[in-house]
């Protein structure tokens, strides 16, 4: 008679609450380090690169007419592999009607690691050849974008690394990381290539 | 439950990016490019004795990497065109956008840093044999540019002209493409410079003397 109620599965209603509070807390955390570390990484980023004196050199890609333009094919070549890594997520989350192969999972990965290695020589040009820099709005909003894209993509990282955060986290870190992505893109290789024409 | 796949990307990048630094840095201060060496070269007064492939001290200015050199190039966003002639170390430059900014700019070449300041602004860079990466700053305006070597008949040409008693200088850059900017000045205002054709022009109908810059003329005093 004064035997603890039960739910209809047998668990005890405190222990439920308390596994619950428990996994809300995991998923928090799960969620909180991988953004506290980003944000480290893209506040560092910025920093290095206000205070690093810019050189305007750095190491040129052979082939290229200019530094500037083999920067503008590179963030091209990341951006369109960007647009696989959008289409094989939607895919890989059902939001686009067709059936989802079992190699998506695959080219998901490899397109989004390709993607963001081109984009390393890119980024260490503008931070060690140029630096953070607000001269004009173009190169402002370009420098913050740069530097939250690989806090953005650090996060994501050590998101996927370790289980266990909320089911939104995935996509919203992801989309993030792509719409920053398109945002350098936007103000610089289209506008270098609107500028300059389409030139190697 | 740790999976190994994003933190080996994670590394992946982390490696590349590392590399590439470290071979800017390497690039920055190898002997090759003397200009940029930081003052690290100077450490080693302490030491008893220095090797003897130690750099010059830094009172001796670094040799310049290029004798003689003219470079033409535009900012990426064609604002301006810019060229700059180098000879024994002085250098020359005119900026131009063939409307109405110009500025002409006198300095030296040192190592490989470019260094040229006027009235009207600023233009530094590196360069090589080859090409120049830099900036310019007119006024409160500024451009990053690429450069390069620029052989006859691209180069920087200066020209003056007396119109009905009024005196007029040109300023021509001529791109490795054949492309002519350049700005006509006389008593304050700015018009179009007119075709440089063969190393000669008119100007309203007068001969303009038209001379190629090398990096010794005197620019910036008018």
């Amino acid at each position: 008679m004064s035997e603890p109620a039960r739910t209809t599965t047998g668990l005890d209603p405190d222990t439920v609450d308390l596994d619950l509070r428990r996994l809300a807390r995991t998923r928090a955390i799960r969620v909180l380090v991988p953004t506290a570390i980003g944000s480290l990484v893209a506040v560092g980023l910025g920093v290095y690169g206000r205070l690093h004196e810019p050189t305007l050199a750095a190491v040129n890609l052979a082939g290229f007419s200019s530094g500037v333009a083999a920067k503008a094919w590179l963030a091209s070549a990341a951006f369109v592999l960007c647009l696989v890594q959008l289409v094989s997520s939607l895919i890989m989350y059902g939001k686009i009607p067709v059936p989802s192969p079992s190699w998506i999972g695959g080219l998901h990965r490899w397109s989004g690691r390709l993607a963001v290695l081109v984009t390393v020589p890119v980024a260490l040009h503008c931070l060690w050849a140029l630096g953070f820099d607000a001269a004009t709005p173009r190169v402002l909003v370009h420098s913050l974008l740069g530097c939250f894209f690989y806090g953005a993509f650090v996060a994501k990282m050590l998101l996927l690394s370790r289980g266990g955060a909320p089911r939104w986290a995935l996509p919203v870190i992801g989309g993030l990381v792509f719409s920053a992505l398109t945002g350098l893109w936007l103000t610089s290789s289209l506008w270098f290539f609107t500028t300059s024409g389409l030139t190697f | 439950m740790w999976s190994r796949g994003p933190l080996f990307t994670l590394l992946a990048v982390v490696a590349l990016g590392t590399g590439l630094l470290l071979s800017d840095a390497y690039q920055a201060r190898s002997p090759d490019t003397p200009g940029a060496a930081p003052a690290a070269a100077a450490a080693p007064a302490a030491t008893t004795a220095p090797p003897p492939t130690a750099p010059p001290p830094s009172s001796t200015p670094p040799v310049p990497v290029v004798d003689q050199a003219v470079w033409a190039g535009r900012s990426p966003g064609r604002e301006v065109t810019v060229a700059i002639a180098t000879k024994a170390g002085r250098a020359v430059a005119y900026v131009c956008d063939g409307r109405s900014i110009e500025a002409w700019l006198d300095g030296t070449l040192t190592g490989d840093r470019l260094e040229l300041a006027g009235p009207a602004g600023r233009v530094t860079g590196t360069a090589t044999r080859g090409a120049v990466t830099g900036e310019i700053t007119v006024g409160d305006r500024r451009w990053t540019f690429d450069a390069r070597a620029a052989g006859t008949p691209a180069g920087l040409y200066e020209g003056r002209a007396d119109v009905r008693g009024t005196a007029n200088r040109i300023g021509w850059i001529v791109l490795p493409d054949g492309t002519q900017v350049g700005l006509t000045r006389s008593a304050g205002t700015v018009r179009p410079a007119p075709p440089l054709v063969s190393g000669a022009a008119d100007l309203d109908g007068v001969p303009v003397t038209v001379r190629a810059l090398t990096g010794t003329e005197p620019v910036t005093t008018g």
